[in-house]
């Protein structure tokens, strides 16, 4: 490693606290990322629900690379699992209230959702219109969907939930 | 089981669920989950209520 990129990892690293140090701070002040009881048991519901599936695609995905029975390359595969293993939590965290915080509000979660969409499917089309890309297009087909169902479950979840308002 | 009880004596203080749940440090659906009998609240979340409406425990949610 040369020194231009020490450089580079260390002015990263330094960056990177600063906004972790930025975000924690603002979390504290304003008492966002806080769960009451009920939705600290859907997490866990949620956590329970994503490790799960982790494993069980995570066992089938190396005995599949094992038996030489899946095609291509082993990363997208392992990124697959844990798209799935994400979006299970996250799925599982909507429908028990527990995926966004007391605080946080829906509409902020759709833009940064929205945006992260966005991106991903935009790269996704770039991507595929180089041959030499297409790992790179199927990473970003992936990430794209798991934004969409993650987004979309929000949405219907709140809708619904909207209805069950007292009169 | 439905808890029409704490239903009923947060509208007597004119509370709405957003408002109570403020007042106890819970989300909203929280709330609607415990009137609806899909939660049962812990016995510190059931005092803060209590707490909240002006009430007992026993008023709110002993049988």
């Amino acid at each position: 490693m040369d020194t231009n990129e020490i450089g580079f990892l260390c002015g990263f690293l330094v960056v990177f606290l600063i906004i972790a140090a930025i975000l924690i701070r603002k979390r504290k002040k304003d008492g966002s990322g806080q769960f009451d009881e009920r939705q600290i048991v859907g997490r866990g519901k949620a956590f329970q629900a994503g490790f799960f599936t982790l494993l069980v695609l995570g066992m089938l995905n190396n005995v599949g690379f094992y038996l030489e029975f899946l095609p291509g390359d082993r990363f997208l595969w392992d990124v697959g699992v844990f798209g799935i293993s994400i979006t299970i939590f996250a799925v599982t965290a909507i429908c028990n209230d527990a995926y966004l915080s007391m605080t946080e509000s829906p509409k902020n979660f759709y833009l940064s959702g929205g945006l992260l969409f966005g991106a991903n499917l935009i790269c996704f089309f770039i991507n595929m219109s180089d041959s030499s890309h297409r790992d790179s297009a199927i990473l970003n087909g992936m990430l794209c969907l798991m934004w969409a169902i993650i987004v979309l479950t929000q949405y219907i979840h709140s809708r619904n939930t909207r209805k069950e308002l007292e009169e | 089981m439905k808890n029409l009880r704490l239903k009923s004596a947060r509208a007597a203080k004119d509370l709405s669920q957003e408002a109570l749940a403020q007042l106890v440090g819970v989300s909203r659906q929280t709330i609607n989950a415990i009137e609806k009998g899909d939660y049962n609240p812990t016995i510190k979340l059931c005092l803060a209520i209590c707490h909240a409406l002006d009430k007992t425990l026993d008023e709110l949610f002993w049988e």
